[in-house]
């Protein structure tokens, strides 16, 4: 049997190469299907047409000197979005993806210079995508990971006894509520809540974007900041909350079924042990490993948001982020997205390897 | 053993009977039940769909034309049951006449066809039209054209003629071909004839206490009046909804202002003093000149301390001997030879007394209409008549009318932006999403299963590569893969089939990302019964690989691959739904395009347009989800063998 350290390192050394082998995937599906290459070269034409368009407004310039501007225009701008190399040869799709692989493999991630994106800070571009990012993500967090959070903990906290009370009327409740919550899509749910809390009952805003200032000005004014906040958060919240809950509820419902009807549970209740006690010392310890697993991962997930549903409240977060990335397009914004995403998710998996030996007495022996 | 005859027979009924059991386990248990029902109802709506479905219809949906007769976001008539009150919408079309008169010695033939129309809230419809496809009739070699002429007979008893118009001949030489469609349209129409005829209808006349006696001054108000419902008509009842509106009030009152005559005043007193102060000129001139003045003050000062007792006449009267005295006035400056500057201000003193009474006569400055329109409720009976000269008219042809009014509801559904009729959509998107999500899920999890077996059969190499295969796959952020995907497919594909290409391609990546998972546990599951007693008896008996996978694993790993199947068929339908309400869509009549469709129009208040394709998309997971509780009740007890 290796001892754990080995068995982490070897965990993480899977891990890194696997890190090493997504980015080079996105990659090919960014820059080697020639997606990014196309969105380049137009930004390039727009580019030159702009300058040139200026220069003509300016005044009579001979035509053979404009031809010969835009020639040496377009290759400077192709140089700028990395289209030619110094010796003015056009670069490969494959060599682009190798390029951008390895930059983003050592964390280059560059600027952003689209309006819609640097928007969502707000600022103007050109902005580093970092910056972007940093400042989008505590937005997400306050939605989605804390929503994942209380579900997840409430969870915990109503599993057991939904457990316990099997085949009775608030576990039927439970299964056809988190049944119905699996088949009724999140962002669908996100426009019926529109419809009714904002436009039916004016009890909301119904422009979420505007709370983007909340955040990024917070320790100017807390209390204050911290109230708009809240006014604009409670809708998405509160759906995203209703939602995710019925998933937890049935998941931690399953997890302990399994373990309350292992022998040493029925000897703790036959020994009259109050039911409390029975969860926390026999029931919450062994299922431990996966309770653990399933938050961690989701809270990992949640920091990449909610996609559509954040792009349907026009919530500011990281969803919306990536949403304006792909329609603007930008792919440096895109590929840095998809870095953070996997990034986050396979800390998370290194995370529980490690967790796993703290935990579980069986691994740790090994 | 089994004879060899019975064999494909005999395993097809096997199969059957097997099917049979497993639909009457699922039906033992309420969701199982519930899921097979809604399952029902869908394939139905699927059968129905499918069959009636027409490869425009998946191009043209979102095409203008296709839609052009119906009302634009209206909601679903059954409302109107709800105790909702919206106009009734009407789209008749009528192929034989009500009426035929034929007259051979005036030389005429009329064909009329009448529908009536019942407006019962106090909203007017959308919009009204008429469309005609009326034939080319001859005579004597002759061409001969039909006149449309539409009278509306009104609940009021007035009957309007909005619409006179010759049907072009076009390019049509054929007799008995039918000419090219007529609409009528706002500009067709006739608002001049529809004011005049409610002007007579409703007796709007003029109050003379305000106008005065004056015929030519009545003349002026009346016109102003008129025109001014005749806006009205035009801006705030679209010109065509006029036919279903009355004047409830219609009146004038008089614009009792007299800042612009205290001006005037002002005006002519510095004149008359600065004239005064003059020493240069003929006491002559300067004693008519301060002569006109004054009596153009006077009456000025009259007409304001009057002002609110005079009537039109009164003002109009007066300012015209204003402009008569101020006339004369410049007419003696002119032979005083004043200095310039005073004969440009008596100038400016006369431009600006006519543009007072240019005002008063021609706009609504003085004379100010006040009207109050309302929706008159009831029968309208709609008369579309074809007049031929022609003198041995046929007793029938082949006409089409079309009275089309748009109302405030329409179909079972509703309707979204440019009329789209939303039953019609949802309805042709319910095979599509059935489609998508039965293939995807079938082919994954039969990739899922494959994988899976395979990779806990043979071990090594094979298992090793598939394992780190579905890792890296399931640390890949599906959903933001898939979307850049989408919106690379947007530009990837091209021409007619471009629609299918795109969700075939969704297809593929929901397949590639999605048999992971099931390969996983399948692996586990085929560990555990290769190591069974009967697997090394086959073995030993000589049994091929292959005879033992198909025989031996793959019937037990089955029933759990298929409550994995059932569960994963929403997968693609809400992916394929999401991708479309972020705006990268494929281009057919799906659920999500119709929300793309409320989402990009941002309206999320029409409820109509939002709930139905989301109940539709959540109906059909749902079905899944409850088939799949039920088959995993039936695999439960398998399950928990391992």
């Amino acid at each position: 049997m290796p001892r754990a350290e080995i068995v982490i390192l070897r965990r993480g050394i899977i891990l890194a190469v696997s890190f090493v082998i997504i980015v080079i995937v996105i990659a090919a599906i960014v820059e080697g299907s020639g997606y990014s290459m196309k969105i380049y070269e137009a930004l390039v034409r727009e580019a030159v047409n702009a300058e040139i368009m200026a220069l003509r407004r300016g005044g009579n310039i001979s035509e053979i000197y404009i031809t010969q501007l835009r020639e040496n225009l377009t290759k400077y701008y192709q140089k700028v979005y990395g289209l030619i190399d110094d010796q003015g040869n056009i670069i490969p799709p494959y060599m682009r993806m190798w390029n951008l692989a390895w930059r983003t493999l050592k964390f280059d991630f560059g600027k952003t210079g689209t309006y819609s994106v640097a928007n969502i800070v707000p600022t103007v571009p050109p902005v580093d995508v970092l910056y972007v990012i940093a400042s989008v993500l505590p937005r997400t967090i306050a939605v989605v990971t804390v929503g994942e959070l209380i579900a997840a903990l409430l969870g915990v906290k109503l599993g057991p006894r939904i457990a316990y009370r099997h085949g009775s009327l608030i576990d039927k409740f439970v299964v056809t509520y988190a049944a119905l919550m699996n088949a009724v899509p999140l962002w669908w749910l996100a426009m019926v809540f529109i419809y009714i809390f904002s436009y039916r009952l004016n009890w909301f805003p119904r422009n979420l974007r505007a709370v983007a200032p909340a955040f990024a000005n917070f320790w100017a004014n807390p209390l204050q900041n911290l109230i708009s906040i809240l006014y604009y958060i409670t809708l998405p919240l509160m759906v995203f909350l209703i939602w995710v809950l019925g998933g937890w509820l049935y998941g931690f419902r399953a997890m302990l079924l399994r373990v309350i009807r292992e022998d040493f549970v029925m000897a703790a209740k036959a020994r009259g042990i109050p039911e409390g006690d029975i969860t926390k010392k026999y029931v919450l310890r062994p299922s431990l490993a996966p309770v653990l697993t399933s938050i961690i991962l989701a809270l990992a997930g949640s920091i990449g948001g909610m996609i559509i549903t954040e792009s349907i409240f026009d919530w500011p977060g990281m969803g919306t982020l990536y949403y304006e990335a792909i329609t603007a397009p930008d792919p440096v914004v895109i590929m840095a997205l998809m870095v953070v995403y996997v990034l986050v998710y396979l800390a998370a998996r290194f995370i529980l390897e490690i967790l796993y030996i703290v935990i579980d007495p069986r691994v740790r022996a090994r | 053993m089994p004879s060899k005859k019975r064999g494909p027979e005999s395993r097809l009924i096997k199969f059957l009977r097997g099917v049979k059991t497993a639909i009457g386990e699922i039906w033992r248990e309420t969701p199982g039940k519930v899921g097979l029902f809604l399952l029902i109802f869908l394939v139905a709506l699927a059968v129905l769909a499918a069959v009636s479905i027409t490869p425009e219809f998946l191009r043209e949906w979102e095409s203008t034309s296709l839609w052009e007769d119906n009302p634009i976001v209206v909601p679903p008539c059954w409302i109107n049951k709800l105790g909702f009150k919206t106009p009734q919408t009407a789209q008749i079309y009528i192929y034989t006449p009500s009426i035929v008169s034929t007259n051979a010695t005036r030389k005429q033939a009329n064909y009329t066809y009448t529908y009536t129309y019942t407006l019962d809230t106090n909203t007017p419809p959308q919009d009204i039209y008429i469309k005609v496809k009326a034939p080319l009739l001859c005579e004597n070699e002759t061409l001969r054209n039909p006149l449309l002429l539409i009278s509306i007979e009104r609940p009021d008893g007035l009957v309007v003629i909005p619409w006179r118009i010759p049907l072009s001949i076009g390019n049509v030489t054929t007799c008995g071909a039918l000419l090219p469609e007529q609409k009528t349209t706002k500009e067709l129409f006739d608002i001049s004839g529809v004011v005049t005829s409610l002007m007579t209808h409703y007796n709007i006349s003029l109050p003379l206490e305000l106008i005065g006696e004056n015929k030519t001054y009545q003349t002026y108000a009346t016109a102003i009046l008129r025109s001014a419902i005749k806006s009205e008509l035009e801006n705030r009842y679209m010109t065509i909804l006029s036919l279903f509106v009355y004047p409830e009030y219609a009146s004038i009152t008089l614009n009792r202002d007299t800042s612009d005559l205290e001006a005037i005043r002002k005006s002519i007193l510095n004149l008359n003093d600065t004239i005064s102060s003059l020493t240069n000129i003929s006491e002559t001139y300067k004693i008519r000149i301060i002569n006109s003045l004054t009596l153009a003050y006077n009456n000025l000062t009259w007409l304001i301390e009057n002002i609110n007792t005079v009537t039109y006449t009164d003002y109009l009267n007066t300012l015209y001997n204003v402009s008569g005295e101020l006339a004369n006035a410049q007419k003696w400056a002119t032979l005083a030879k004043l200095p310039a500057d005073i004969r440009n201000t008596i100038g400016d003193v006369v431009g600006k007394v006519q543009k007072l009474i240019e005002a008063a006569i021609m706009t609504d400055k003085v004379v100010k209409p006040v009207l109050r329109f309302n929706t008159l409720q009831g029968d309208y009976r709609i008369n579309v008549t074809l007049t031929y000269v022609i003198r041995e008219a046929p007793e029938s042809i082949s006409a089409v009318v079309g009275i089309i009014v748009k109302g405030g509801c329409y179909g079972l559904l509703g309707t979204a932006d440019k009329g789209i009729d939303l039953a019609k959509v949802i309805l042709y998107g319910t095979p599509i999403a059935l489609a998508i999500g039965l293939v995807t899920a079938t082919t994954s999890v039969f990739i899922g299963v494959f994988a899976g077996i395979i990779s806990g059969y043979y071990g090594g190499f094979i298992d090793e590569f598939i394992q780190r295969t579905v890792d890296i796959l399931g640390n890949i952020p599906f959903l933001p893969v898939m979307i850049i995907i989408g919106s690379i497919a947007q530009t990837m594909f091209a021409g007619p089939m471009k629609s299918l290409y795109i969700i075939l391609l969704y297809m593929v990546i929901l397949i590639v990302f999605g048999w992971g998972g099931l390969a996983i546990t399948v692996r586990a599951m085929t560990l555990s019964i290769k190591e069974e007693p009967y697997i090394e008896a086959a073995r030993a008996l000589g049994a091929s690989n292959r005879r033992i996978i198909f025989k031996h694993i793959f019937p037990q790993v089955l029933m759990y691959a298929t409550a994995s199947l059932v569960f994963s068929v929403p997968n693609a339908i809400l992916t394929e739904a999401g991708l479309s309400v972020l705006g990268i869509r494929h281009g057919w009549p799906t659920w999500g395009s119709v929300l793309a469709s409320a989402r990009a129009e941002n309206r999320f208040d029409v409820w109509w347009w939002i709930f139905p394709p989301g109940i539709m998309i959540s109906l059909t997971s749902l079905t899944f989800v409850l088939l799949g509780l039920a088959i995993e009740r039936i695999v439960e007890p398998r399950l928990r063998t391992l």
